[in-house]
């Protein structure tokens, strides 16, 4: 549990103090994003945990500990910290990067090398390949992968998040989103998100703090922050589309269906088009016996192929989310490949069901009228 | 990998203190020479000195002329070479060891007069003719060492000089005759030299032009030749080789005169006067109070010590 | 291949450079031009020089270095910040002296020799390892820092682990300016009697032998080749 009482931090030669009488708490195995405008001071909020900045009152507590009376070093070794990709040392090697706080742990080699491996597992790196590679050598997507792996060496109980998502473009950023809230789900970490992405915010934060001028303006739930704004101001952020940001707040897991009918890939003409008629739909998708997504069959295709199998005539399947996505993710992906539905697969690729446009315009139309 | 970093960090470092180990043993050696770039190799330099006069310095430390006066003094060599009027030597309590075997070409400065000049003003030859015998090498130490080491002017300097050899008066009568163009070269010597000239001219009721100062041999030989100066002192041996153009060297002093003058007079019109007894030459130093505990008072001694060692 | 090229740099080149050496030194000491130069060009005395030339240069140069990285990491410290302007600036201006007048100001307050000729050596050799070593340690980003900073490394680790390596080529490019800088103003020591190649070169101009100041000059230019291309090669090691 990480408590923040009445801190204010005034920086040197600036009149205008960069955070203001914050007092807030949050919970153990909770996601607390620090959301606002540039200069809101929810970086410095984060930094005055692990004491790269020290307030100029109030307290701060971590786990019941007052922070100002433990040495800052072991503070921080503490609690896991990731910055954006630029934070990683580009002279080390990846595996040195993540072996950081467990060389200054002073582990023993064996110890550090296992811990490498099991974090570059987890973040889905083979360790085999890039381990002796430089963080040049890797795109950004696996850069940022690396820096949180690098926070979690130690397998810290907090980790703080300074924009750790912010130098990707916009389907990388969703996919790291993705992997790292399910992740969360196993880890449970008190984690203090920093962003000003609103939408990242409502996305990854189990409660959310908004912040205007060094104060804390509402830290609510994303759910209610959407609902119920305290101000103009939380409100002009979240922005008017706020029926399709609860996108974001819902996972595909919860919503998935199975309107759209499969075939087994042995499965006749015939038996495509009765399982059309059955549906009343114009595709289909081939399922093998382990459940495997092997492909779609649109009605127009079946035409003039009399007599062929279901595995000859099915085209490959693109338009997936991954169980975990949210909706947003669900409407980005239909919207990019100009499809009504999409595919929900699991990390096995088997298909857990799909997700149709018209579901989701059904949600956004009862919302708005709620 | 690391292990194999040190030991190649080791190894520099080892090398660095071996090689300074052997780099610091020369200074040990008993006899060792201070000298200039120049005079090391030269024929009539250290090389043939030690030929002619027969030993052989334990080892020749080479630097700038300048700075040998101090070596020699602060005792980090016995012997060092250096010029022989240079006022440093009687400052430093040092001392010019006799080339007994009249190795060193002589170098006596005598004024040179253009013979058109003194055929109007024949006194002249009496009035500068005075002064060069009554200057002798430990007079000239001093007075350049009065000037470089005391920093007293060089014109003070000169006149104090006559004055005290009854030379001049100590006021000079309006000038009379002339005007007579006095000229000198640059160093402190020459400077001193050039205005004795000024100064005992006045004194015999010349007007004189003050050109002293000219830099080097070249500029003032060829302002007396064409005229724009009528005298300055030059130096015996500088004259033979480099205005008149010789090869040999000549070593014996009034041998150099006597063919100098002749030739001057002959070729350019030029009179030598009377020459300084001193000789501004290369010498061959030692501490005073080390050379005499050794009794060594020419560098025929020298050797004699060094090779009885 | 990086190995490959790695060995070759420390085999091939200097060899190559020493041929050069070896051969300059075996072609002036066989054709003196004359016997004024040849009073000097024989074997043990050219040894002797170069003998001398590397000394001074070495020795000059790891004095400064332990002088000038320990001064230059120290002005770099966030409490020493304004010093460490401060100090960038002095050394810019300071470097505009020429290399002689230093030898000058050493002779006239330490005398001459050896001793003196390192001294000033050091002295105009601690410039630009100094101002590197700082700029080096400034130019590593300030995101990294706090990365690590936030991680809980101590500064101690910070400096060793992250500032000096990322600094490494800033700093040894100023250890190899000094050093060849050093190699070039190590021919002027023997004004001061601190021996080296100057006696060639010098004695060369006084006495207008062309051969002294040709052998001097080539020398002491394989020297500094060699120096800079052994010092490119440990960076490549060490960096």
């Amino acid at each position: 549990m990480i408590k923040l009482e009445q801190v204010s931090r005034v920086f040197p030669g600036s009149e205008v103090p960069a955070v203001v009488d914050l007092t807030m708490t949050i919970g153990d195995g909770e996601v607390c994003v620090l959301v606002g405008p540039s200069g809101c001071g929810k970086t410095t909020t984060m930094k005055m945990i692990n004491r790269l900045i020290d307030p100029t009152s109030g307290k701060i507590y971590v786990n019941d500990q007052d922070t100002s009376k433990i040495d800052p070093i072991a503070l921080r070794l503490g609690i896991g910290y990731v910055i954006q990709e630029i934070g990683l040392f580009p002279h080390m090697t990846i595996a040195e990067n993540v072996a950081t706080v467990p060389r200054e742990k002073g582990w023993p080699r064996d110890r550090i090398n296992q811990r490498v491996d099991e974090l570059m597992h987890l973040v889905g790196l083979n360790p085999g390949t890039y381990r002796n590679r430089l963080p040049a050598d890797l795109s950004g997507g696996q850069r940022q992968r690396v820096g949180v792996a690098r926070a979690m060496a130690a397998d810290p109980p907090i980790l703080l998040m300074d924009e750790p998502f912010g130098a990707v473009d916009p389907i990388t950023r969703a996919r790291l989103q993705n992997e790292f809230l399910r992740l969360q789900e196993q880890m449970k970490k008190t984690i203090v998100f920093v962003t000003h992405d609103i939408d990242e915010a409502i996305k990854m934060g189990d409660r959310i703090a908004v912040m205007r001028d060094g104060r804390l303006v509402q830290y609510e739930e994303p759910d209610k922050l959407l609902s119920m704004p305290a101000d103009d101001f939380v409100a002009t952020l979240v922005g008017r589309n706020r029926s399709i940001k609860r996108l974001h707040l819902i996972k595909v897991n919860d919503v998935v269906q199975n309107e759209t009918p499969f075939v087994t890939p042995e499965a006749s003409v015939d038996e495509i088009r009765s399982a059309m008629e059955e549906r009343k739909t114009n595709t289909v998708l081939v399922v093998n016996a382990v459940n495997k997504l092997q492909g779609v069959i649109s009605r127009a295709e079946l035409k003039g192929v009399e007599g062929a199998r279901a595995a000859q005539i099915a085209q490959p399947v693109q338009n997936t989310v991954e169980w975990g996505a949210t909706l947003n993710d669900a409407l980005a992906v239909m919207l990019n490949y100009g499809e009504r539905y999409v595919a929900v697969v699991n990390s096995r690729e088997e298909l857990k069901g799909v997700i149709t446009l018209n579901y989701l315009l059904d949600l956004v139309r009862d919302d708005a009228a709620a | 990998m690391r292990k194999y970093h040190w030991l190649a960090i080791a190894l520099v470092v080892a090398l660095t203190l071996a090689l300074v180990g052997c780099g610091g043993g020369a200074a040990d050696e008993e006899w060792v020479f201070a000298t200039d770039h120049e005079f090391s190799v030269r024929p009539d330099g250290l090389p043939d000195l030690q030929n002619v006069y027969g030993f052989q310095f334990d080892d020749v430390i080479t630097m700038d002329l300048g700075v040998t006066y101090g070596a020699l003094k602060e005792g980090q060599v016995p012997a060092a070479m250096g010029f022989a009027t240079d006022g440093r030597i009687k400052a430093f309590g040092l001392v010019n060891l006799v080339d007994d075997k009249q190795f060193f070409p002589v170098y006596n400065p005598a004024p040179v007069v253009r013979a058109e000049v003194l055929g109007e003003y024949p006194e002249i030859e009496e009035i500068l003719g005075a002064i060069g015998p009554r200057l002798d090498t430990d007079t000239m130490i001093e007075l350049n060492g009065l000037v470089d080491i005391e920093g007293q002017d060089h014109k003070q300097v000169a006149k104090d000089w006559l004055l005290s050899q009854n030379l001049i008066d100590p006021e000079a009568p309006e000038g009379t005759k002339g005007p007579i163009k006095v000229g000198s070269k640059e160093f402190t010597e020459q400077l001193i030299l050039g205005a004795m000239s000024v100064f005992a001219l006045e004194n015999a009721g010349f007007t004189v032009v003050d050109q002293t100062g000219l830099q080097g041999t070249e500029v003032a030989r060829s302002a007396l030749e064409e005229g724009e100066i009528d005298t300055y002192w030059e130096y015996t041996g500088t004259a033979w080789l480099v205005a008149l153009g010789h090869e040999e060297p000549i070593t014996d002093s009034e041998e150099a005169f006597q063919k100098v003058s002749a030739e001057d007079l002959e070729k350019n019109e030029l009179v030598w006067l009377d020459y300084a007894q001193f000789d501004n030459t290369y010498t061959i130093m030692m501490r005073q109070a080390d050379a005499e505990a050794k009794g060594i008072t020419s560098i025929s001694d020298l050797a004699r010590v060094i090779n009885e060692r | 291949m990086r190995q490959r090229n790695r060995v070759l740099g420390w085999t091939v080149m200097p060899l190559f450079l020493l041929a050069c050496g070896a051969f300059t030194i075996y072609y002036f000491v066989e054709n003196p031009g004359g016997a004024m130069a040849a009073r000097l060009l024989i074997y043990p005395n050219v040894f002797k020089l170069i003998q001398q030339h590397v000394l001074l240069v070495v020795v000059s140069s790891l004095l400064a270095i332990a002088t000038a990285l320990p001064l230059g990491i120290l002005i770099s410290r966030p409490r020493f910040r304004t010093l460490g302007l401060v100090v960038e600036n002095v050394v810019n201006v300071a470097q505009t002296v020429p290399s002689l007048a230093v030898l000058a100001l050493a002779f006239t307050f330490l005398g001459w020799g050896f001793n003196t000729a390192v001294f000033a050596l050091w002295c105009y050799s601690l410039l630009p390892i100094l101002r590197n070593t700082y700029a080096g340690i400034r130019s590593v980003s300030p995101s990294i820092l706090e990365a690590a900073r936030g991680m809980g490394m101590t500064p101690g680790h910070i400096l060793g682990r992250i500032e000096l390596p990322l600094a490494t080529p800033i700093i040894m490019g100023g250890i190899r300016t000094a050093v060849v800088i050093n190699v070039g103003t190590a021919t002027l020591a023997t004004f001061i009697a601190g021996g080296g190649l100057g006696d060639l070169i010098v004695t060369g101009i006084g006495v207008r032998r062309t051969e002294l100041i040709l052998a001097g000059a080539i020398l002491s230019a394989v020297l500094a080749i060699l120096l800079d291309h052994l010092l490119s090669q440990a960076e490549a090691e060490f960096g």
